[in-house]
């Protein structure tokens, strides 16, 4: 499952839906190192201690713990992981909450093919991306 | 004025025969030498001469006020006695006429008054002589007159009473057969006599006269004695002067009074001496009469014009004594009768004393009635106590409500009812003197503390929820009421208690039917709202990436590649609307950002969607909120903020969400119509029953105040306890 690229930025994937974890796969595994997948929140922080990745693509809405708990956990515990949410909500409370953990990107799951390389992009360097949306 | 004492007539039998005799000559001088000469009076004075024939002082006193009262010029009075017994006597009334003519020869008089018929006999007798032209008044005259009266006089006649006297001898003894005349029937009683004579003529159908005539002798008392039963005596004889023998009238009177009933028209002689009584004038009235007529004639009128006026009212006069030895009822005596030396009666000896008795029975009566009264009116009210101490002891045993009195200082039971018996399990013998605690009654026994303490300080309480263990050891739950009472001066408490135990299970039961379909509702909602997002909007996002990796394939006409941005675009709207559609049901974001961020979103959505304005604002930093509550808030706001936009009318609205140490508030506040919260509270609007519900599954309240016109709030409390083992949603923060 996990494909080794030496040089490559680490990623960590997390989101509860499998196709969706494939889809990301696809998206970013030619350019990155995906270093292990979590299906809920509690597994996304074990990975993320134990993995120790570059980026964190993290789905908001997960079982057990969400991804805006994951990401305020692992800020919290002092894990310096760059957080790109991967998320359905067009909404400026999920972009205000996912800044105030820390998180650099906000991509939409319907942008994703457009939007996901250049964001992971952008936040490794250390600058925050967004997708473009309507508010609703 | 000055008096002639001529003689002083006697009444009394020793005092006559004595006095009398000395007086007449001594008197006779002395008036002559000592009168002052009527001369020497003012000229206007009048001289008036009054001849007594014995009618005494009291009469002429009574004539002379008369007199003075209806002539108001001066006059001077003069008196001469005429001496009764001997007046018969030729030689006496010469000598008499004599010393008066001595006496007033050159006066000038300008009245003569006689009284009594001697007097008037005298006057008239020596008027030529004695008193030639001055006018004469007489008075207390009974004999008769003549046809033609004697020129220059006139005066009162007076009834002599015979008439009267004989009627009232008849009256009171009715079965009398004959009528006894004691009379000397010579001078003046010869009148007297035939005046009686004729007066029985009227009478004899029933009596017979019988005459016993002369002066008083033995031979009269002889004649008396002879008389038969059922007399009467007429007595008419003149107690006698010094000259008469010793056996007088007076001894004839007190013979003829041993036998037979005595009546008299003298009674100022018989009475008093056995007569029974008899009637004469009325001696109050001649004088009066006499005195207006004397002032008349002394004011100029002349004598022969003025009539002689007629006294004809008689006056009965009875001796007490007599009546009652003659057996004669006071009944059967003539209206106005005077009875005289009546005995007074034991009444009447003793009347102060009786009195002084009565009023002492009288009051010890109305002490004894009062005592009794008293006695029965406690009596009364004892029984009507003690059947209201029946009446309530029954009251107090069988009430439906379980009762006990306690007191409060010995916290010892010291009344129980059946129903407390049948609610605790405990026998009132077995509870009384015993405390709460010995019984174990209080289940919560902080509560009890709060309980007494409460009482104490307001001095009654109401429906208060106690849980109480029964003998056996079963847990009721029952209503409880408490009343602070006196009980013979200790303060008690008086607790009623309701046993809510069923009627608790129910609501309990029914609340939780209600909270599990309010849990029900929210567990469907969540389930769909997570197939919607997780499933549904999932498989649309993975739909429209794929269409996005399509488009971005080469090869692909440009036709090609633009009905597949469009249906991009169309699939991010479907997944837009199951988003929202899924928020609705379920919002993610409580779940997800916390209930801060969820309630100020939702205000906004609201306002926005409702073109008004709602504030929102947060105190306390209430973030860390269990997941029940911060459901039951986000409902509550969600269900308060529609009714008001809805029902309010109001534009701008305010929410406030405030957490405080153990306590987390909503208030939703608006400006609009309001309404009448009791009445909505009590009544059937789902909307406020469900909001009830949602609280009361987290132990909150809601309370809501609302004025018609005034605007409303509502204000959802819940508590947080600090160990409440509820998950906590982390917040954003």
């Amino acid at each position: 499952m996990m494909e080794v690229k030496m040089e490559s930025p680490r990623v960590l994937l997390a989101d509860d839906s499998p196709e969706m974890l494939e889809t990301v796969t696809q998206l970013l595994r030619d350019d990155f190192e995906i270093v292990g997948y979590a299906q809920d929140g509690e597994e996304a922080i074990k990975a993320a201690t134990t993995y120790n990745p570059d980026l964190l693509v993290l789905d908001i809405e997960m079982p057990f713990r969400n991804g805006i708990q994951v990401a305020s956990h692992l800020r919290d515990s002092g894990c310096r992981v760059k957080v790109i949410f991967l998320t359905v909500h067009e909404d400026l409370d999920y972009i205000e909450a996912a800044w105030s953990v820390g998180a650099l990107g906000y991509v939409l799951k319907s942008r994703i093919v457009t939007d996901l390389l250049p964001a992971v992009q952008e936040v490794l360097q250390g600058r925050r991306f967004i997708s473009s949306f309507q508010l609703t | 004025m000055k008096r002639l004492f001529i003689a002083e007539g006697t009444t009394s039998r020793s005092d006559f025969r004595s006095a009398s005799r000395r007086c007449t000559i001594l008197l006779v001088l002395f008036t002559l030498l000592s009168r002052v000469p009527l001369s020497t009076a003012q000229a206007t004075q009048k001289n008036v001469l009054v001849l007594s024939g014995g009618r005494g002082r009291v009469s002429i006193n009574l004539m002379e006020s008369s007199l003075r009262s209806h002539f108001a010029g001066p006059v001077n009075f003069s008196i001469v006695d005429l001496e009764n017994p001997r007046f018969e006597q030729k030689a006496y009334q010469d000598n008499l006429a004599e010393a008066i003519q001595a006496g007033y020869s050159g006066e000038k008089l300008d009245l003569v008054v006689p009284v009594m018929t001697i007097a008037l006999q005298f006057a008239v007798q020596y008027h030529d002589k004695l008193f030639p032209g001055v006018p004469i008044v007489f008075m207390s005259n009974i004999s008769p007159l003549p046809v033609k009266m004697w020129p220059g006089a006139t005066g009162v006649e007076s009834t002599s009473g015979v008439r009267e006297t004989i009627d009232l001898a008849l009256r009171l003894h009715p079965d009398t057969q004959a009528v006894a005349i004691i009379s000397k029937a010579s001078g003046p009683d010869n009148d007297w006599f035939q005046e009686e004579h004729s007066e029985l003529l009227r009478h004899r159908d029933k009596v017979t006269e019988i005459d016993l005539l002369g002066p008083a002798s033995p031979q009269l008392l002889q004649r008396v004695a002879e008389l038969p039963p059922h007399t009467v005596i007429l007595f008419q004889l003149y107690p006698e002067d010094s000259n008469q023998p010793a056996f007088g009238a007076l001894d004839v009177l007190a013979a003829v009074t041993e036998r037979f009933p005595t009546y008299s028209m003298l009674p100022h002689i018989t009475v008093g001496h056995g007569g029974v009584g008899g009637a004469s004038y009325d001696p109050a009235i001649d004088p009066v009469l006499a005195g207006e007529l004397a002032a008349r004639v002394l004011s100029g009128e002349p004598v022969d014009h003025i009539p002689v006026v007629h006294n004809s009212k008689a006056v009965v006069s009875v001796d007490w004594r007599q009546l009652r030895r003659w057996n004669i009822p006071e009944s059967a005596l003539p209206p106005g009768s005077k009875v005289l030396f009546r005995e007074p009666t034991l009444w009447e000896q003793g009347r102060k004393y009786f009195l002084i008795g009565i009023a002492v029975i009288v009051v010890q009566a109305l002490l004894i009635f009062a005592l009794f009264w008293q006695r029965a009116r406690r009596r009364k009210a004892e029984v009507e106590r003690a059947k209201s101490e029946q009446k309530f002891s029954k009251s107090f045993r069988q009430s439906p409500l379980a009762i006990s009195i306690a007191s409060t200082y010995k916290d010892r039971y010291l009344e129980v009812n059946e129903t407390f018996e049948e609610l605790t399990g405990w026998r009132r013998d077995e509870v009384a003197g015993r405390s709460h605690s010995e019984i174990k009654l209080w289940v919560d026994l902080e509560h009890r503390s709060a309980f007494l303490k409460q009482l104490l300080a307001q001095g009654s309480l109401r429906d208060l929820e106690i849980r109480i263990r029964r003998k056996d050891g079963q847990i009721r739950t029952t209503l409880g009421s408490a009343e602070l009472i006196e009980v013979d001066g200790e303060k008690c408490c008086l607790s009623v208690w309701t046993d809510i135990t069923e009627r608790k299970q129910a609501e309990e039961a029914l609340a939780s039917v209600s909270h599990k379909l309010i849990e029900a509702q929210e567990k469907e909602r969540t389930r769909i709202a997570r197939e919607l997002h997780d499933d549904i909007n999932q498989q649309i996002a993975l739909a429209t990436i794929e269409f996005e990796g399509l488009k971005q394939r080469s090869g692909l006409d440009d036709e090609v590649r633009s009905c597949m941005s469009a249906l991009c675009v169309r699939l991010s709207e479907i997944g837009k609307d199951v988003q929202a559609i899924s928020h609705r049901l379920h919002s993610s974001k409580l779940e997800i950002l916390g209930v801060v961020v969820a309630c100020r979103s939702f205000c906004r959505e609201v306002a926005e969607r409702n073109k008004v304005t709602v504030d929102f604002t947060e105190e306390g930093n209430p973030r860390r909120v269990p997941e029940d509550v911060s459901l039951c808030l986000f409902r509550i706001l969600q269900e308060s903020l529609n009714n008001a936009i809805k029902h309010s009318g109001a534009q701008h609205f305010e929410v406030r969400l405030r957490a405080v140490s153990d306590e987390i508030q909503l208030t939703v506040r608006d400006g609009g119509l309001g309404f009448d919260a009791p009445a909505a509270l009590s009544g059937h609007g789902l909307g406020l029953i469900s909001m009830r519900e949602r609280a009361s599954l987290v132990k909150g309240t809601i309370s809501i105040t609302s004025k018609p016109m005034a605007g409303t709030e509502i204000t959802l409390r819940v508590p947080i306890a600090v160990n409440r083992e509820t998950q906590a949603i982390s917040g954003a923060a």
